[in-house]
Protein backbone atom coordinates (compact mmCIF):
# COMPACT_ATOMS: atom_id res chain seq x y z
CA UNK A 1 0.00 0.00 0.00
CA UNK A 2 1.30 3.43 -0.92
CA UNK A 3 1.99 6.04 1.72
CA UNK A 4 0.68 8.98 -0.32
CA UNK A 5 1.31 11.61 2.36
CA UNK A 6 4.97 10.69 2.54
CA UNK A 7 5.18 10.54 -1.25
CA UNK A 8 3.65 14.00 -1.53
CA UNK A 9 6.15 15.27 1.00
CA UNK A 10 8.98 13.74 -1.01
CA UNK A 11 7.62 15.31 -4.19
CA UNK A 12 7.56 18.75 -2.51
CA UNK A 13 11.21 18.32 -1.55
CA UNK A 14 12.03 17.16 -5.07
CA UNK A 15 10.18 20.10 -6.60
CA UNK A 16 11.97 22.59 -4.34
CA UNK A 17 15.31 20.98 -5.15
CA UNK A 18 14.54 21.19 -8.86
CA UNK A 19 13.60 24.87 -8.63
CA UNK A 20 16.55 25.82 -6.44
CA UNK A 21 18.93 26.66 -9.32
CA UNK A 22 16.22 28.90 -10.80
CA UNK A 23 15.85 30.77 -7.51
CA UNK A 24 19.63 31.18 -7.25
CA UNK A 25 19.90 32.39 -10.85
CA UNK A 26 17.05 34.83 -10.29
CA UNK A 27 18.58 36.11 -7.09
CA UNK A 28 22.00 36.53 -8.73
CA UNK A 29 20.42 38.33 -11.67
CA UNK A 30 18.63 40.68 -9.31
CA UNK A 31 21.87 41.25 -7.43
CA UNK A 32 23.79 42.08 -10.61
CA UNK A 33 21.13 44.47 -11.89
CA UNK A 34 20.73 46.29 -8.57
CA UNK A 35 24.54 46.39 -8.17
CA UNK A 36 25.01 47.99 -11.56
CA UNK A 37 22.28 50.54 -10.81
CA UNK A 38 23.96 51.34 -7.53
CA UNK A 39 27.33 51.86 -9.28
CA UNK A 40 25.73 54.14 -11.88
CA UNK A 41 24.08 56.20 -9.15
CA UNK A 42 27.23 56.43 -7.05
CA UNK A 43 29.39 57.71 -9.90
CA UNK A 44 26.84 60.26 -10.91
CA UNK A 45 28.05 63.85 -10.50
CA UNK A 46 25.19 66.33 -10.61
CA UNK A 47 27.48 69.32 -11.18
CA UNK A 48 28.93 67.91 -14.38
CA UNK A 49 25.83 66.83 -16.14
CA UNK A 50 23.66 68.71 -18.55
CA UNK A 51 19.93 68.34 -19.10
CA UNK A 52 20.30 65.84 -21.90
CA UNK A 53 22.27 63.47 -19.67
CA UNK A 54 19.66 63.71 -16.95
CA UNK A 55 16.83 62.84 -19.24
CA UNK A 56 18.84 59.83 -20.37
CA UNK A 57 19.20 58.78 -16.77
CA UNK A 58 15.50 59.20 -16.25
CA UNK A 59 14.62 56.93 -19.09
CA UNK A 60 16.94 54.29 -17.67
CA UNK A 61 15.24 54.62 -14.30
CA UNK A 62 11.81 54.25 -15.82
CA UNK A 63 12.82 51.02 -17.48
CA UNK A 64 14.18 49.59 -14.25
CA UNK A 65 11.24 50.64 -12.10
CA UNK A 66 10.32 47.13 -11.07
CA UNK A 67 13.82 46.27 -9.84
CA UNK A 68 14.87 49.41 -7.99
CA UNK A 69 13.17 49.87 -4.65
CA UNK A 70 15.26 52.51 -2.90
CA UNK A 71 14.09 56.06 -3.45
CA UNK A 72 16.66 58.42 -5.00
CA UNK A 73 17.39 61.33 -2.67
CA UNK A 74 19.03 64.41 -4.12
CA UNK A 75 21.17 66.15 -1.55
CA UNK A 76 22.19 69.52 -3.11
CA UNK A 77 18.82 71.10 -2.61
CA UNK A 78 19.92 74.75 -2.99
CA UNK A 79 21.63 74.40 -6.27
CA UNK A 80 19.72 76.35 -8.89
CA UNK A 81 20.81 74.17 -11.77
CA UNK A 82 19.84 71.07 -9.87
CA UNK A 83 16.38 72.49 -9.23
CA UNK A 84 15.96 72.94 -12.93
CA UNK A 85 16.89 69.33 -13.48
CA UNK A 86 14.50 68.25 -10.79
CA UNK A 87 11.76 70.29 -12.33
CA UNK A 88 12.26 68.39 -15.56
CA UNK A 89 12.31 65.15 -13.67
CA UNK A 90 9.15 65.88 -11.73
CA UNK A 91 7.42 67.01 -14.87
CA UNK A 92 7.72 63.48 -16.07
CA UNK A 93 6.76 61.70 -12.91
CA UNK A 94 4.45 64.12 -11.04
CA UNK A 95 2.90 66.56 -13.50
CA UNK A 96 0.31 67.94 -11.05
CA UNK A 97 2.92 69.12 -8.51
CA UNK A 98 4.83 70.97 -11.17
CA UNK A 99 1.77 72.84 -12.33
CA UNK A 100 1.33 74.46 -8.93
CA UNK A 101 4.99 75.34 -8.27
CA UNK A 102 7.31 77.84 -9.79
CA UNK A 103 10.33 76.42 -11.49
CA UNK A 104 12.66 78.50 -9.29
CA UNK A 105 10.92 77.74 -5.99
CA UNK A 106 12.96 75.44 -3.74
CA UNK A 107 11.30 72.09 -3.44
CA UNK A 108 10.20 70.20 -0.33
CA UNK A 109 11.92 67.03 0.75
CA UNK A 110 8.97 65.00 -0.51
CA UNK A 111 9.37 66.46 -3.96
CA UNK A 112 12.88 65.16 -4.13
CA UNK A 113 11.72 61.59 -4.27
CA UNK A 114 10.87 59.72 -7.36
CA UNK A 115 7.85 57.70 -6.47
CA UNK A 116 8.21 54.06 -7.16
CA UNK A 117 5.52 51.50 -7.42
CA UNK A 118 6.66 48.79 -5.06
CA UNK A 119 3.35 47.04 -4.70
CA UNK A 120 3.51 43.27 -4.73
CA UNK A 121 3.33 41.59 -8.12
CA UNK A 122 0.08 39.82 -8.87
CA UNK A 123 0.52 36.07 -8.78
CA UNK A 124 -1.73 34.09 -11.00
CA UNK A 125 -2.64 31.01 -9.02
CA UNK A 126 -3.26 27.99 -11.18
CA UNK A 127 -6.58 26.42 -10.48
CA UNK A 128 -6.92 22.71 -10.64
CA UNK A 129 -9.82 22.09 -12.93
CA UNK A 130 -11.65 18.83 -12.67
CA UNK A 131 -13.29 18.17 -15.95
CA UNK A 132 -14.80 14.83 -16.50
CA UNK A 133 -14.26 13.94 -20.13
CA UNK A 134 -17.46 13.22 -21.92
CA UNK A 135 -17.50 10.23 -24.21
CA UNK A 136 -17.89 12.51 -27.23
CA UNK A 137 -14.72 14.39 -26.38
CA UNK A 138 -12.86 11.16 -25.86
CA UNK A 139 -14.09 9.86 -29.22
CA UNK A 140 -12.94 13.03 -30.89
CA UNK A 141 -9.50 12.55 -29.33
CA UNK A 142 -9.37 9.00 -30.66
CA UNK A 143 -10.48 10.28 -34.09
CA UNK A 144 -7.75 12.90 -34.06
CA UNK A 145 -5.20 10.28 -33.08
CA UNK A 146 -6.39 7.99 -35.84
CA UNK A 147 -5.88 10.73 -38.43
CA UNK A 148 -2.36 11.09 -37.15
CA UNK A 149 -1.39 7.42 -36.70
CA UNK A 150 -3.83 5.44 -38.90
CA UNK A 151 -3.96 2.79 -36.21
CA UNK A 152 -6.55 0.16 -37.05
CA UNK A 153 -7.28 -0.47 -33.36
CA UNK A 154 -8.60 3.11 -33.11
CA UNK A 155 -10.83 2.97 -36.19
CA UNK A 156 -12.37 -0.40 -35.30
CA UNK A 157 -12.89 0.84 -31.76
CA UNK A 158 -14.72 3.94 -33.05
CA UNK A 159 -16.85 1.88 -35.45
CA UNK A 160 -17.85 -0.39 -32.57
CA UNK A 161 -18.58 2.42 -30.14
CA UNK A 162 -20.65 4.45 -32.63
CA UNK A 163 -22.64 1.35 -33.48
CA UNK A 164 -23.33 0.74 -29.80
CA UNK A 165 -24.39 4.37 -29.41
CA UNK A 166 -26.74 3.93 -32.40
CA UNK A 167 -24.87 6.47 -34.51
CA UNK A 168 -25.01 4.20 -37.56
CA UNK A 169 -23.73 6.70 -40.12
CA UNK A 170 -20.56 7.22 -38.15
CA UNK A 171 -20.27 3.48 -37.52
CA UNK A 172 -20.38 2.99 -41.32
CA UNK A 173 -17.79 5.69 -41.83
CA UNK A 174 -15.35 4.17 -39.32
CA UNK A 175 -15.86 0.61 -40.52
CA UNK A 176 -15.02 1.88 -44.01
CA UNK A 177 -11.89 3.59 -42.68
CA UNK A 178 -10.87 0.27 -41.14
CA UNK A 179 -11.64 -1.53 -44.36
CA UNK A 180 -9.51 0.89 -46.35
CA UNK A 181 -6.53 -0.03 -44.20
CA UNK A 182 -7.14 -3.75 -44.01
CA UNK A 183 -9.83 -5.59 -45.98
CA UNK A 184 -9.51 -8.70 -43.83
CA UNK A 185 -10.88 -7.29 -40.58
CA UNK A 186 -14.12 -9.20 -40.23
CA UNK A 187 -15.49 -6.93 -37.55
CA UNK A 188 -15.51 -3.95 -39.93
CA UNK A 189 -17.55 -5.86 -42.54
CA UNK A 190 -20.06 -6.98 -39.91
CA UNK A 191 -20.49 -3.52 -38.35
CA UNK A 192 -20.90 -2.05 -41.85
CA UNK A 193 -23.64 -4.54 -42.73
CA UNK A 194 -25.44 -4.24 -39.39
CA UNK A 195 -25.40 -0.42 -39.59
CA UNK A 196 -26.75 -0.52 -43.16
CA UNK A 197 -29.63 -2.71 -41.97
CA UNK A 198 -30.36 -0.30 -39.14
CA UNK A 199 -30.51 2.56 -41.64
CA UNK A 200 -32.98 0.58 -43.78
CA UNK A 201 -30.53 -0.38 -46.55
CA UNK A 202 -31.07 -4.11 -46.20
CA UNK A 203 -30.25 -4.98 -49.83
CA UNK A 204 -26.93 -3.20 -49.66
CA UNK A 205 -26.07 -5.03 -46.42
CA UNK A 206 -26.87 -8.38 -48.09
CA UNK A 207 -24.79 -7.51 -51.15
CA UNK A 208 -21.77 -6.54 -48.99
CA UNK A 209 -22.05 -9.63 -46.82
CA UNK A 210 -22.27 -11.90 -49.85
CA UNK A 211 -19.15 -10.30 -51.26
CA UNK A 212 -17.33 -10.84 -47.98
CA UNK A 213 -18.50 -14.47 -47.65
CA UNK A 214 -17.27 -15.15 -51.16
CA UNK A 215 -13.93 -13.76 -50.14
CA UNK A 216 -13.54 -15.33 -46.69
CA UNK A 217 -16.28 -17.94 -46.19
CA UNK A 218 -16.70 -16.46 -42.72
CA UNK A 219 -19.04 -18.29 -40.36
CA UNK A 220 -20.02 -15.08 -38.54
CA UNK A 221 -20.84 -13.34 -41.83
CA UNK A 222 -22.97 -16.28 -42.98
CA UNK A 223 -24.79 -16.26 -39.67
CA UNK A 224 -25.47 -12.53 -39.93
CA UNK A 225 -26.61 -12.84 -43.56
CA UNK A 226 -29.07 -15.57 -42.60
CA UNK A 227 -30.40 -13.43 -39.79
CA UNK A 228 -30.86 -10.40 -42.07
CA UNK A 229 -32.62 -12.43 -44.76
CA UNK A 230 -34.95 -14.09 -42.24
CA UNK A 231 -35.88 -10.80 -40.60
CA UNK B 1 -17.54 -2.36 -9.93
CA UNK B 2 -13.81 -1.96 -10.31
CA UNK B 3 -12.30 1.48 -10.40
CA UNK B 4 -10.92 2.27 -13.88
CA UNK B 5 -7.48 2.98 -12.44
CA UNK B 6 -7.50 -0.36 -10.66
CA UNK B 7 -8.11 -2.06 -14.01
CA UNK B 8 -5.41 0.06 -15.66
CA UNK B 9 -3.00 -0.80 -12.84
CA UNK B 10 -3.54 -4.53 -13.24
CA UNK B 11 -2.94 -4.36 -17.00
CA UNK B 12 0.64 -3.41 -16.25
CA UNK B 13 1.40 -6.26 -13.87
CA UNK B 14 4.57 -7.69 -15.39
CA UNK B 15 3.89 -11.08 -16.94
CA UNK B 16 4.91 -13.27 -19.87
CA UNK B 17 1.33 -14.08 -20.74
CA UNK B 18 1.07 -14.40 -24.54
CA UNK B 19 -2.41 -12.87 -24.51
CA UNK B 20 -0.80 -9.67 -23.19
CA UNK B 21 1.57 -9.50 -26.14
CA UNK B 22 1.53 -6.12 -27.85
CA UNK B 23 2.73 -6.07 -31.41
CA UNK B 24 5.20 -3.33 -32.18
CA UNK B 25 7.31 -2.78 -35.27
CA UNK B 26 10.56 -3.87 -33.64
CA UNK B 27 9.17 -6.88 -31.78
CA UNK B 28 7.36 -8.02 -34.92
CA UNK B 29 10.63 -7.83 -36.86
CA UNK B 30 12.43 -9.84 -34.15
CA UNK B 31 9.65 -12.43 -34.19
CA UNK B 32 9.87 -12.86 -37.97
CA UNK B 33 13.66 -13.12 -37.79
CA UNK B 34 13.43 -15.79 -35.09
CA UNK B 35 10.79 -17.68 -37.06
CA UNK B 36 12.94 -17.71 -40.19
CA UNK B 37 16.04 -18.71 -38.15
CA UNK B 38 14.15 -21.73 -36.88
CA UNK B 39 13.49 -22.80 -40.46
CA UNK B 40 17.14 -22.43 -41.48
CA UNK B 41 19.54 -25.34 -40.94
CA UNK B 42 21.26 -23.55 -38.08
CA UNK B 43 22.42 -25.28 -34.96
CA UNK B 44 22.15 -22.47 -32.46
CA UNK B 45 20.46 -19.10 -32.43
CA UNK B 46 21.27 -16.43 -29.87
CA UNK B 47 18.57 -14.07 -28.70
CA UNK B 48 19.93 -11.38 -26.47
CA UNK B 49 19.10 -8.01 -24.96
CA UNK B 50 18.88 -6.21 -21.66
CA UNK B 51 16.45 -7.56 -19.04
CA UNK B 52 12.93 -6.35 -19.79
CA UNK B 53 13.29 -6.01 -23.56
CA UNK B 54 10.73 -8.78 -24.23
CA UNK B 55 12.89 -11.89 -24.75
CA UNK B 56 10.80 -14.22 -22.61
CA UNK B 57 7.47 -13.14 -24.07
CA UNK B 58 8.92 -13.57 -27.56
CA UNK B 59 10.03 -17.14 -26.75
CA UNK B 60 6.63 -17.81 -25.22
CA UNK B 61 4.87 -16.51 -28.28
CA UNK B 62 6.95 -18.56 -30.72
CA UNK B 63 6.39 -21.70 -28.63
CA UNK B 64 2.68 -21.04 -28.65
CA UNK B 65 2.56 -20.42 -32.39
CA UNK B 66 4.66 -23.40 -33.43
CA UNK B 67 3.73 -26.03 -30.85
CA UNK B 68 1.27 -27.71 -33.21
CA UNK B 69 3.62 -27.61 -36.19
CA UNK B 70 7.01 -28.50 -34.76
CA UNK B 71 8.59 -30.34 -31.83
CA UNK B 72 9.32 -27.24 -29.82
CA UNK B 73 10.08 -27.08 -26.08
CA UNK B 74 10.51 -24.05 -23.87
CA UNK B 75 12.75 -24.20 -20.77
CA UNK B 76 11.59 -21.06 -18.97
CA UNK B 77 13.69 -21.53 -15.85
CA UNK B 78 17.26 -22.78 -15.99
CA UNK B 79 17.96 -26.21 -14.52
CA UNK B 80 19.87 -25.95 -11.27
CA UNK B 81 22.19 -28.86 -12.09
CA UNK B 82 23.43 -30.60 -15.22
CA UNK B 83 21.69 -33.76 -14.02
CA UNK B 84 18.34 -32.00 -13.93
CA UNK B 85 18.93 -30.45 -17.36
CA UNK B 86 19.74 -33.77 -19.01
CA UNK B 87 16.80 -35.45 -17.30
CA UNK B 88 14.57 -32.89 -19.06
CA UNK B 89 16.36 -33.36 -22.41
CA UNK B 90 16.18 -37.16 -22.05
CA UNK B 91 12.43 -36.96 -21.49
CA UNK B 92 11.99 -34.79 -24.60
CA UNK B 93 14.08 -37.03 -26.82
CA UNK B 94 12.86 -40.42 -25.65
CA UNK B 95 9.41 -39.45 -24.31
CA UNK B 96 10.27 -41.53 -21.26
CA UNK B 97 10.94 -40.61 -17.66
CA UNK B 98 14.38 -41.38 -16.29
CA UNK B 99 14.45 -42.90 -12.79
CA UNK B 100 15.43 -40.22 -10.29
CA UNK B 101 18.46 -42.19 -9.10
CA UNK B 102 19.80 -42.62 -12.67
CA UNK B 103 22.09 -40.29 -14.63
CA UNK B 104 22.17 -39.65 -18.36
CA UNK B 105 25.16 -41.02 -20.27
CA UNK B 106 25.99 -37.93 -22.29
CA UNK B 107 28.00 -39.67 -25.03
CA UNK B 108 25.15 -42.13 -25.56
CA UNK B 109 22.67 -39.26 -25.68
CA UNK B 110 24.65 -37.56 -28.48
CA UNK B 111 24.79 -40.82 -30.42
CA UNK B 112 21.05 -41.25 -29.89
CA UNK B 113 20.46 -37.79 -31.34
CA UNK B 114 22.62 -38.54 -34.36
CA UNK B 115 20.43 -41.56 -34.92
CA UNK B 116 17.32 -39.57 -35.72
CA UNK B 117 19.01 -36.82 -37.76
CA UNK B 118 16.78 -36.01 -40.72
CA UNK B 119 13.83 -37.85 -39.21
CA UNK B 120 12.96 -35.57 -36.33
CA UNK B 121 13.84 -31.94 -35.71
CA UNK B 122 13.67 -30.85 -32.12
CA UNK B 123 13.84 -27.19 -31.09
CA UNK B 124 14.67 -26.32 -27.50
CA UNK B 125 14.32 -22.73 -26.29
CA UNK B 126 16.55 -21.93 -23.32
CA UNK B 127 15.54 -18.81 -21.41
CA UNK B 128 17.89 -17.13 -18.92
CA UNK B 129 20.79 -19.10 -20.39
CA UNK B 130 23.36 -16.86 -18.71
CA UNK B 131 22.67 -19.03 -15.65
CA UNK B 132 24.16 -22.13 -17.31
CA UNK B 133 27.84 -22.78 -16.67
CA UNK B 134 30.44 -23.03 -19.43
CA UNK B 135 30.68 -26.82 -19.12
CA UNK B 136 26.97 -27.27 -19.67
CA UNK B 137 27.00 -24.80 -22.56
CA UNK B 138 29.74 -26.86 -24.19
CA UNK B 139 27.60 -30.00 -23.85
CA UNK B 140 24.64 -28.12 -25.35
CA UNK B 141 26.89 -27.19 -28.25
CA UNK B 142 27.85 -30.87 -28.74
CA UNK B 143 24.19 -31.83 -28.74
CA UNK B 144 23.43 -29.16 -31.35
CA UNK B 145 26.30 -30.50 -33.48
CA UNK B 146 24.27 -33.67 -33.90
CA UNK B 147 21.99 -31.49 -36.13
CA UNK B 148 18.96 -33.19 -34.70
CA UNK B 149 18.45 -30.71 -31.87
CA UNK B 150 18.43 -26.96 -32.42
CA UNK B 151 18.89 -24.60 -29.49
CA UNK B 152 17.54 -21.05 -29.25
CA UNK B 153 19.52 -19.49 -26.43
CA UNK B 154 18.20 -16.38 -24.71
CA UNK B 155 20.66 -14.31 -22.70
CA UNK B 156 20.80 -11.06 -20.78
CA UNK B 157 23.09 -8.48 -22.18
CA UNK B 158 24.90 -6.74 -19.36
CA UNK B 159 26.80 -3.47 -19.46
CA UNK B 160 30.17 -4.85 -18.39
CA UNK B 161 30.12 -8.12 -20.23
CA UNK B 162 29.67 -8.54 -23.96
CA UNK B 163 28.16 -11.98 -24.09
CA UNK B 164 28.57 -12.55 -27.79
CA UNK B 165 32.30 -12.34 -27.23
CA UNK B 166 32.18 -15.31 -24.89
CA UNK B 167 34.20 -18.15 -26.30
CA UNK B 168 31.44 -20.72 -26.69
CA UNK B 169 29.15 -18.25 -28.43
CA UNK B 170 31.73 -16.63 -30.66
CA UNK B 171 32.34 -19.73 -32.75
CA UNK B 172 29.04 -21.59 -32.42
CA UNK B 173 26.21 -19.14 -32.77
CA UNK B 174 25.28 -18.63 -36.36
CA UNK B 175 22.43 -16.24 -36.00
CA UNK B 176 22.17 -13.40 -33.51
CA UNK B 177 18.94 -11.53 -32.76
CA UNK B 178 19.21 -8.53 -30.50
CA UNK B 179 16.24 -7.00 -28.72
CA UNK B 180 16.58 -3.36 -27.76
CA UNK B 181 14.70 -0.95 -25.53
CA UNK B 182 11.82 0.86 -27.18
CA UNK B 183 12.09 4.37 -28.55
CA UNK B 184 9.57 7.00 -27.49
CA UNK B 185 7.17 6.27 -30.32
CA UNK B 186 7.21 2.52 -29.68
CA UNK B 187 6.76 2.97 -25.95
CA UNK B 188 3.81 5.33 -26.51
CA UNK B 189 2.18 2.81 -28.86
CA UNK B 190 2.81 0.04 -26.32
CA UNK B 191 1.13 1.95 -23.47
CA UNK B 192 -1.83 3.14 -25.58
CA UNK B 193 -2.41 -0.28 -27.13
CA UNK B 194 -2.35 -1.97 -23.73
CA UNK B 195 -5.00 0.40 -22.39
CA UNK B 196 -7.15 0.32 -25.54
CA UNK B 197 -7.07 -3.47 -25.53
CA UNK B 198 -9.04 -3.24 -22.29
CA UNK B 199 -11.31 -0.43 -23.55
CA UNK B 200 -9.74 2.14 -21.23
CA UNK B 201 -9.81 4.81 -23.90
CA UNK B 202 -10.42 7.71 -21.48
CA UNK B 203 -7.41 6.71 -19.41
CA UNK B 204 -5.40 6.31 -22.61
CA UNK B 205 -6.41 9.79 -23.76
CA UNK B 206 -5.43 11.29 -20.43
CA UNK B 207 -1.84 10.25 -21.10
CA UNK B 208 -0.39 13.17 -23.02
CA UNK B 209 2.91 13.44 -24.90
CA UNK B 210 4.53 15.19 -21.94
CA UNK B 211 3.70 12.25 -19.66
CA UNK B 212 4.97 9.71 -22.16
CA UNK B 213 8.22 11.61 -22.72
CA UNK B 214 8.78 11.59 -18.98
CA UNK B 215 7.93 7.88 -18.71
CA UNK B 216 10.37 7.12 -21.54
CA UNK B 217 13.03 9.26 -19.89
CA UNK B 218 12.70 7.47 -16.55
CA UNK B 219 12.47 3.93 -17.94
CA UNK B 220 14.84 4.35 -20.89
CA UNK B 221 12.24 2.55 -23.02
CA UNK B 222 12.55 -0.71 -21.07
CA UNK B 223 9.22 -2.57 -21.10
CA UNK B 224 9.62 -4.10 -17.65
CA UNK B 225 10.52 -0.76 -16.09
CA UNK B 226 7.68 0.87 -17.99
CA UNK B 227 5.23 -1.70 -16.62
CA UNK B 228 6.48 -1.00 -13.09
CA UNK B 229 6.15 2.75 -13.51
CA UNK B 230 2.71 2.58 -15.13
CA UNK B 231 1.52 0.27 -12.35
CA UNK B 232 2.65 2.77 -9.69
CA UNK B 233 1.18 5.75 -11.61
CA UNK B 234 -2.23 4.10 -11.72
CA UNK B 235 -1.90 3.00 -8.10
CA UNK B 236 -1.51 6.67 -7.13
CA UNK B 237 -4.42 7.67 -9.41
CA UNK B 238 -6.55 4.96 -7.82
CA UNK B 239 -5.79 6.37 -4.36
CA UNK B 240 -6.66 9.95 -5.37
CA UNK B 241 -9.78 8.81 -7.21
CA UNK B 242 -11.07 7.14 -4.07
CA UNK B 243 -9.80 9.51 -1.38
CA UNK B 244 -9.02 12.91 -2.87
CA UNK B 245 -10.51 13.37 -6.37
CA UNK B 246 -9.75 17.12 -6.35
CA UNK B 247 -6.11 16.31 -6.94
CA UNK B 248 -6.82 14.36 -10.09
CA UNK B 249 -7.40 15.85 -13.53
CA UNK B 250 -9.29 13.14 -15.39
CA UNK B 251 -8.64 14.57 -18.84
CA UNK B 252 -4.92 15.03 -18.39
CA UNK B 253 -2.64 13.00 -16.16
CA UNK B 254 -0.78 15.47 -13.93
CA UNK B 255 3.00 15.38 -14.37
CA UNK B 256 3.21 15.47 -10.57
CA UNK B 257 1.77 11.95 -10.39
CA UNK B 258 4.35 10.61 -12.88
CA UNK B 259 7.08 12.24 -10.79
CA UNK B 260 5.65 10.84 -7.57
CA UNK B 261 5.68 7.33 -9.09
CA UNK B 262 9.26 7.88 -10.26
CA UNK B 263 10.21 8.95 -6.73
CA UNK B 264 8.55 5.87 -5.29
CA UNK B 265 10.51 3.59 -7.63
CA UNK B 266 13.78 5.47 -7.13
CA UNK B 267 14.21 6.79 -10.69
CA UNK B 268 14.60 10.25 -9.15
CA UNK B 269 15.49 11.34 -5.64
CA UNK B 270 14.01 14.01 -3.41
Amino acid sequence: MLDIKELEQQWKQYNNKRKRPLYIMGFLGLLIVSGSIFVVNKNFDFNKINIDNFSNLLSVKNEQKSIETKPVIVKSKNDYLLNNYLKDMILLTKPKTVESTNSLTPLDDEDLYIEKDISKPVINKKKISIIKVSNNNAYRDVERRFRRTHNINDSIFLANMYYKRKNYKKAIYWSMQTNKLDKNIEESWLIFAKSKVKLGHKNEAIRVLKAYIKRSNSYEARKLLKKIINN
Amino acid sequence: MKNRFEIAKNIFVDSVDVSDYIELGASQAAYRKLESSIDKPLKMVLLFGKPGTGKSILLNRITNELKHKKEIYYFDTPATTQKEFFHKVFKILTKKELPSNAEVNFAALVEFCKGFRGKREIIILLDEAQMYDADLMEKIRLLSDSRAVKFIVSLHKTEDEDLIAKEHFQSRIWEVIELKNANLEELSTYVHKKLLKHNLFEVSNALKDKNLKLIHKYTDGNFRECNKLMYTIFEICEYYDMNDPNKLNYSKLPVKIVEMAALKLGYINA
